[in-house]
């Protein structure tokens, strides 16, 4: 097992939050599915791979108490500028990078590259974008998926809490906008508060440190 | 007097006949209890996914304590159907927000959506 910044390289079937796993294949439902089913329905499916972050509690996957395994769907940073840019706006705009990079954007969290093999291109993890998997399904891939990268703490509790926000800021006011004050900053230091109590390992990084594409001028 | 001895007769053989016919339906119903339970000691519950003995029943559980199961509740209803897997690609690159939302954050952030 080595170790590199962000992540750990792992193998094998266990499951961890925080967990990376490429190109994993689901099922998804035709939007022409027949409700209610009929006794023969003509159901069609189509597989489609996606790139997955594990989202479930490590010691609920650890101690086999969770029979699904909730995902979230991370997409290469500089696909979602190539697919939606040229539409979008908000995407394109300095504010929304800087707000995101600072963790402001509580839908979506942002994962730093990784340049040595298994390599990770700057990553966004969709928090609206969720799937749930039976964990024999995903255990299978996972062992199938080799080498595959692993989130190492603190960044893995910093997802988690990121997660955990967006959980707690939703609010039901129509027009009102969901974004958490707090932000980034308030869970770094949530984040130093538990690795004081020697629950987690290791300092929050900052974006700020690095060339974050996201904080480029211009797209 | 024979009249009524004779009704009465077939009284007492129309409760006897009643009694076989209680008990021929109490039987039946063992029969199917004992085959129920025959079927289950053969193919028992499915088991957490630990591979572990169901864990205890929603009644046995104590508030605030920590089981080692996974809870076994069955679906509502199981439909069996066929499908057909017509296509296995990549899943197209689009974030998950509607636009509402987008139109929301672009407030949150005063970011101007109109300029081109």
């Amino acid at each position: 097992m080595s170790h590199d910044g962000w992540y750990e390289v792992v193998e094998g079937p266990d499951l961890l939050q925080g967990d990376l796993l490429d190109a994993c294949p689901l099922p998804r439902f035709s939007v022409e599915l027949p409700c209610p089913l009929g006794a023969d329905p003509d159901l069609r499916l189509r597989v489609e791979t996606f790139h997955l972050v594990v989202m479930s509690q490590s010691c609920d996957l650890v101690n086999d108490k969770v029979a699904e395994v909730l995902l979230a769907r991370r997409m290469a940073w500089s696909e979602v500028v190539r697919a939606e840019g040229g539409h979008n706006p908000v995407l394109r705009s300095a504010k929304f990078r800087k707000a995101l990079v600072d963790g402001n954007i509580p839908s979506m969290a942002l994962l730093h590259k990784r340049d040595t093999a298994p390599g990770l291109p700057w990553s966004l993890v969709d928090f609206h974008a969720l799937f749930t998997v039976p964990k024999s399904y995903l255990s299978r891939f996972a062992a199938a998926n080799r080498p595959r990268l692993r989130l190492r703490s603190p960044y893995r509790e910093h997802l988690a809490q990121a997660f955990a926000r967006l959980c707690h800021s939703r609010r039901p006011a129509a027009g009102r906008p969901c974004l958490r004050e707090r932000g980034r900053r308030g869970a770094v230091r949530a984040l130093r508060r538990e690795r004081k109590r020697g629950r987690v390992k290791g300092d929050v990084h900052d974006f700020r440190n690095d060339e974050c594409p996201l904080l480029s001028a211009r797209l | 007097m024979g009249r009524n001895r004779l009704l009465t007769a077939r009284a007492a053989e129309s409760e006897a006949a009643m009694t076989v016919a209680q008990l021929e339906d109490r039987v039946l119903a063992l029969e199917k209890a004992v085959a129920r339970l025959e079927e289950k000691v053969a193919r028992p519950e499915a088991p957490s996914s630990n591979g572990a003995a169901p864990g205890p029943t929603e009644d046995e559980i104590i508030d605030g304590v920590e089981y080692d199961f996974v809870p076994n509740v069955p679906p509502l209803a199981v439909v069996e159907v066929r499908a057909r897997i017509v296509a296995v690609e990549q899943a197209p690159v689009r974030l998950s927000l509607s636009d509402a939302e987008w139109q929301s954050m672009a407030a949150m952030l005063e970011i101007d959506t109109d300029v081109p």
